[in-house]
């Protein structure tokens, strides 16, 4: 009878309808689960081969004998048989190169530089063409801008000899062009070192790769040997890269990834060449970012179900009740068990079938919009077979439901039925059971979380769900215990509706489960919001200490480059860039990482992270002592000085210091020291600009005798302008470190620089500004740093700094907790030599112009790449904790409206069991307003416990719990939050009270509209 | 066409507790009704007649005594058992009609409901035949809560005989209506019993009715009394 069915699902519409709809979340959830971790792994996966870039590539390195040096033809026989290997799913491209590590110069007089000589299948679209073309023909080549800039002749047009640094074979090739790589980081570079610059443990720079033509490699020169023996073929290496698509790589494909490597193994123990991947540790990575989501997703889901199922079944329960006239009329009418189960299920039934579709249908509709708000644009969201499943059970699920909340209907004798009595009454010892394990697993699983922290894994996520229920499960068992009291005591007063309310909680179970129900659904939604919140927000604090500004433009440094002084073009008002540099030193006290910051732009710029030092204290501290630089461009430098009362001699020469822009100090003679006013001038290489360090008096080694006497210097120009050089400032100059036998004494005149100084054989003294400090301040990250404590630290070049300790912070930006942040001035000006091996880059801050880069560029600067706080906020979100979380949250909330909504469902449906009490209340006297107060506050009794429970269940758990609960992929020193603000505790409490208020409302009025005397006449028996 | 079932009780005795104290609802209630004939139980509110037509009905079981309709000794069966005697041979119309028919349904629906228990292949009437029969044609396919209390009544009792039950139990069939309405529906039980052959018992507290049924069994407090 599909239609009588139908008829009665029409007339229980409200109630029919929530049912399905508990049916439909229920599933929904259940299938979410599959579908969004699926996705989350699709996204995680994507991640990973993304970070591992050319790590995913597979190298197949020519191999002779086990060595990878060939001759030019076996290196071409190589290249013949990769390109005639089978295509490769997920590998388009086969990139054959040729190459050979060389030195090379342009000429005798101009020294040469350690470099790889490179031809590359498709370089020429990898690179930006900055002059000339690219090589086309045998004895071609073209050089980077960067070894184009350094000192060596590689100039478009020059012939550069290279030499293998292998067998000695050499080959003559012109350049034809000058290049910049559009990206160095480029998986299509395969991850290959083709783009260095430093210098070797000789003191040899080391510089960019020349690419050639491939016909170059067949010109190359053996070294020439005796007359009488054979020239050994000059040798060569060979690859070839066969980058992965990663776009086109799904979970699925993992499999057929590794075969492909092990085929591909196989094939080069014949074909003589090495097959070199990281990929296997890179897939390994992925299967694990997958099941860290899978766990974390399925816990999750499981709470959401197993309080969907627990709202579906209050709510069938209901539904159940309703029918359950139809089902005595059944018995009443001698059905055998089978038609009465299937009569008394069928309803119900026929929504979860119903739902069933619906409900895959809004899971893959809710992972599509999490998928679009926390995933990899273009993640695919897929229903699988998992899902599928996960489906079926949760149907099976909410049949199990169906079966029991109709069991005891379905069995009650009819009169039973007719009188809505139960031959037994009370709480079963089961239940009891049941509860009490509730709370000691609770109890077990916080002992567990405390022990064993994040260890715990995605085990965590089940705590609160444990501590929420056990509230949840405690305060329904406390409240009639509570309020019992309270029976006798309202009975003697005059309150009435006081004592009509309390009497019904203390002797109403139903209300109770509601209780329960709903503090775990309050408790889940407070802990699943809050967790969220404290998550997002620890998001953003770790991406600002990991990153340090808003956005971070990575350069590609040429040696000598004055990075800060071309953001200083950029940016000449310092609002919105600053330069850093970090970098690892060579040796010396201090092994973590430098940052070096530009500290006078680094407040602008500087992300806050809560728990850090700000930027703006950061650059107090390194910047203790610092003052401006005072710039000199121009090609002519003069200093106006005054000697007076000069006793002694020989005279010293006068000595210009000044900082050229690659941080090198260069010594400028000028003249000897002469009596009475003198201008001394000198050439100066200061066209790109230099940063005036001082003026020296060095006296003659040879002559014998001491000079002293007063000297006012009180005018500096270039080229003819004067300079701001502070020479009747306060504290801006010093005397200098006198070397040998020489003394200074400087003070500021109005008139300028007064400094009484003497001078010995070979003795050097002066002033010096007095811009930057020695040692350099430091901040120091981690524990045991003290204040004051000097730190050695090593370049490449053999030199060493002196760094004090001016401070220390347990994490710093970018270093976090292990490194030392100092100003990239002072320390640049420090230790020069560190720049060649650091990496450098541009902060841009929050009032960055949209066209920053562009004018990094037109600044001179070479943009290789980018780090952003966004980007990074986004990767962590995107982590399996991290998306674990945010199901939770939506899950709690879909979790708690759904509660809400069923205990509305409840109460609508005992508003007619209730209305006849009512009406039997209006009856004997009581007013109808006592009747409504009753009702209200009965309802606030059942409904505000459960908040009032429930609220600080939650944030119970977020204190306990969250600690414990891994809020990203992997550990980090930053430090977290574990409580969320105020604010959306507030706002989450204020919205559950508001629903409560709402329902409690409308209840009530219901309950008492209904309760009219005519319904006495209807009352049951 | 059913020929009727006797039914038979003997010393009839029904306790119950209510609020901590024993209640006898019947004491020694004998009597018996044969095979197509008629009784109609009368007395006045608590005498038991309720009580009476349950116990028959199988619906609970008497603290003593025996309830035999046809061979079947209702005391003795299981609930099973007794479900398979309500399913073959006893129809029962309560008082409130909500609780003989389904609100939601036509009273097509609520025949064929009635019908169900025989199975798909007993033989069974046209509900439409049974209520064009029963005068019912015009509200056959009106939904029974849009129905009148008289016009819903007889709709019971149509579902009631809808099997061709053996034995009909009608408890105040004509409570809540008015005298037409009350008329009309004994009307029917009339012609359903005549036409039948059903054993019918009803029980009533209205004179009217156990005048126009006859065979009256008088009950006051629980006890068979002279009428």
């Amino acid at each position: 009878m599909p239609g009588l069915v139908l008829r009665a699902l029409r007339w229980r519409a409200a109630l029919s309808i929530t049912v399905w709809t508990c049916a439909v979340v229920v599933c929904a959830g259940a299938a979410l689960g599959p579908v969004f971790a699926l996705a989350a792994a699709e996204s995680g996966l994507q991640d990973v081969l993304r970070d591992a870039g050319a790590r995913t590539g597979v190298r197949l390195q020519g191999d002779s004998g086990g060595s990878p040096q060939l001759t030019v033809e076996e290196a071409e026989q190589r290249l013949d048989t990769a390109a005639a290997l089978p295509p490769l799913a997920h590998r388009p491209d086969r990139i054959g190169s040729l190459f050979l590590e060389a030195r090379a110069s342009a000429g005798p007089d101009l020294g040469s530089m350690n470099t790889r000589m490179l031809w590359r299948d498709g370089a020429c679209a990898l690179v930006r063409l900055d002059a000339g073309r690219c090589p086309d023909r045998p004895g071609e080549a073209i050089v980077s801008s960067r070894s184009a800039a350094l000192p060596y002749g590689w100039k478009r047009g020059a012939t550069l000899v290279v030499g293998s640094a292998l067998d000695g074979a050499s080959v003559s090739v012109r350049v034809v062009g000058v290049y910049t790589p559009r990206s160095a980081s480029s998986p299509r570079w395969s991850g290959q070192p083709y783009f260095q610059v430093g210098v070797d443990s000789k003191g040899v720079p080391i510089t960019d790769a020349v690419l050639v033509d491939r016909g170059t490699f067949d010109r190359l020169e053996p070294l020439p040997v005796a007359p009488d023996a054979v020239p050994a073929k000059p040798l060569v290496q060979e690859a070839v890269d066969l980058p992965l698509d990663v776009r086109s790589v799904r979970l699925a494909d993992i499999g057929s990834l590794r075969s492909q490597v092990r085929a591909l193994e196989r094939s080069g123990g014949v074909d003589a060449f090495t097959v070199a991947t990281s990929l296997r540790a890179v897939l390994a990575e992925a299967e694990q970012v997958r099941a860290r989501i899978d766990v974390a997703t399925a816990l999750v889901v499981l709470q959401l179900c197993v309080l969907g199922w627990l709202v579906l079944h209050r709510v069938l329960v209901d539904a159940v009740d309703a029918r359950s006239a139809d089902i005595a009329l059944a018995k009443l009418r001698g059905f055998d068990r089978t038609a009465l189960l299937r009569f008394g299920l069928g309803e119900p039934v026929v929504l979860l079938l119903l739902a069933a579709p619906v409900g895959a249908l809004l899971a893959v509709l809710v992972a599509t919009r999490l998928a679009d708000a926390v995933l990899l644009p273009g993640t695919p969201v897929r229903f699988t077979w998992v899902a599928l499943l996960a489906l079926v059970g949760a149907v099976a699920g909410g049949a199990a439901a169906v079966v029991q909340s109709a069991w005891s209907t379905l069995r009650r004798p009819v009169l039973e039925q007719w009188r809505r009595t139960r031959s037994s009454s009370g709480g079963s010892p089961a239940g009891l059971v049941a509860d009490v394990l509730v709370a000691a697993l609770a109890a077990l699983a916080f002992v567990a979380l405390r022990v064993a922290g994040p260890e715990a894994g995605a085990l965590t996520l089940l705590g609160p769900g444990l501590l929420v229920c056990a509230a949840g499960f405690a305060g329904a068992r406390l409240l009639p215990i509570v309020l019992r009291p309270a029976v006798p005591a309202t009975a003697a007063s005059r309150r009435i509706a006081v004592f009509l309310a309390v009497r019904q909680v203390v002797r109403r179970p139903a209300g109770l489960r509601l209780v329960a129900l709903l503090t775990v659904a309050v408790g889940l939604a407070v802990f699943g919001v809050g967790g969220e919140v404290v998550a997002a927000q620890n998001r953003v604090t770790r991406a600002a200490a990991e990153i340090g500004a808003t956005r971070v433009e990575r350069v590609r440094f040429t040696p000598g480059q004055d990075v800060a002084g071309q953001v200083a073009r950029a940016d000449p008002d310092g609002r919105w860039a600053a330069a850093a540099a970090s970098w690892l030193p060579f040796g010396g006290d201090v092994t973590d990482p430098v940052l070096a910051v530009d500290a006078d732009r680094l407040a602008a710029v500087g992300a806050a992270a809560p728990g850090l030092p700000s930027a703006g204290r950061i650059a107090a501290v390194v910047h203790e002592g610092a003052a401006p630089s005072t710039a000199v461009r121009g090609r002519e430098l003069a200093v106006r000085i005054r000697v007076a009362d000069r006793v002694g001699g020989p005279a010293p020469q006068v000595v210009l210091a000044l900082r050229g822009p690659d941080g090198v100090e260069v010594d400028v003679p000028t003249s000897t020291l002469r009596r009475g006013a003198a201008v001394y001038r000198a050439a100066v290489p200061c066209a790109q600009g230099c940063e005036l360090i001082g003026l020296s008096w060095v006296g003659d080694v040879l002559a014998e005798g001491t000079v002293s006497g007063t000297a006012l210097i009180d005018r500096l120009t270039v080229d003819g302008k004067a300079v701001a050089t502070g020479f009747s400032t306060s504290g801006r100059w010093r005397s200098a470190i006198a070397q040998g036998d020489a003394s200074d004494r400087v003070r500021p005149t109005a008139e300028g620089l007064l400094d009484l100084f003497r001078i010995g054989p070979g003795g050097t003294g002066g002033a010096v500004l007095a811009d930057l400090p020695d040692p350099v301040p430091a901040l120091v990250a981690g524990a045991g740093a003290r204040s004051g404590r000097m730190l050695d630290v090593a370049s490449p070049d053999g030199a060493a700094a002196r760094l004090v300790v001016a401070g220390a912070a347990p994490v710093l930006p970018v270093v976090l907790d292990a490194g030392v942040v100092v100003d990239l001035r002072s320390f640049r000006a420090a230790l020069p030599g560190f720049a060649v091996d650091a990496q450098w880059s541009v902060w841009l801050g929050p009032h960055a112009p949209a066209d920053a880069v562009a004018r990094l560029r037109h600044a001179g600067l070479v943009i290789d790449g980018e780090q952003s706080l966004a980007a990074r906020n986004a990767e962590l979100a995107r982590q399996g904790p991290a998306l674990a979380l945010l199901l939770l949250a939506v899950c709690a909330v879909a979790g708690a409206l759904l509660a809400m909504g069923g205990t509305a469902v409840s109460i609508a449906a005992a508003v007619r069991r209730r209305s006849y009490e009512a009406a039997a209340l209006s009856t004997v006297g009581v007013r109808r307003g006592q009747v409504y107060r009753a009702a209200i506050l009965e309802q606030l009794l059942l409904l505000g416990t459960a908040v009032v429970v429930g609220l600080p269940a939650g944030v119970l758990a977020l204190v306990l719990a969250l600690p414990a609960v891994p809020q990203s992929a992997d550990d980090t020193p930053v430090p977290l939050a574990a409580l969320p603000p105020a604010t959306p505790l507030l706002l989450c409490a204020a919205v559950l009270v508001v629903l409560v208020g709402g329902t409690v409302l409308l209840s009530a009025g219901r309950v008492v509209r209904a309760g009219s005397s005519s319904r006495l006449r209807e009352a049951e028996e | 066409m059913s020929a009727g079932l006797p039914v038979r009780v003997e010393h009839l005795g029904h306790e119950y507790d209510a609020d901590g104290e024993r209640f006898a609802a019947l004491v020694d209630v004998s009597f018996s009704v044969g095979a197509g004939e008629r009784l109609t139980v009368v007395g006045p509110s608590g005498s038991g007649k309720s009580t009476l037509l349950t116990v028959l009905a199988g619906l609970q079981r008497p603290t003593s005594g025996r309830v035999l309709i046809g061979d079947d000794d209702l005391t003795g069966l299981t609930e099973r058992e007794l479900s398979s005697v309500r399913r073959r041979s006893v129809s029962v119309v309560v008082q409130d009609p909500r609780r003989n028919l389904l609100p939601y349904g036509t009273a097509v629906d609520n025949v064929r409901f009635a019908q169900r228990p025989a199975g798909r292949r007993a033989p069974k009437r046209d509900p439409l035949d049974l209520l064009r029969a029963l005068g019912l044609q015009s509200v056959s396919g009106d939904r029974v809560d849009r129905l009148s209390g008289g016009e819903r009544q007889r709709v019971a009792i149509a579902a009631g005989v809808a099997r061709d039950p053996d034995v009909l139990l009608v408890d105040e069939p004509t409570s809540a209506l008015d005298a037409r309405s009350r008329d009309e529906v004994l009307d029917l039980l009339e012609r359903v019993a005549d036409e039948a052959g059903a054993t019918l018992i009803a029980i009533t507290h209205d004179r009217v009715v156990a005048d126009r049924l006859g065979g009256v069994l008088a009950l006051d407090g629980g006890r068979v009394v002279t009428p």
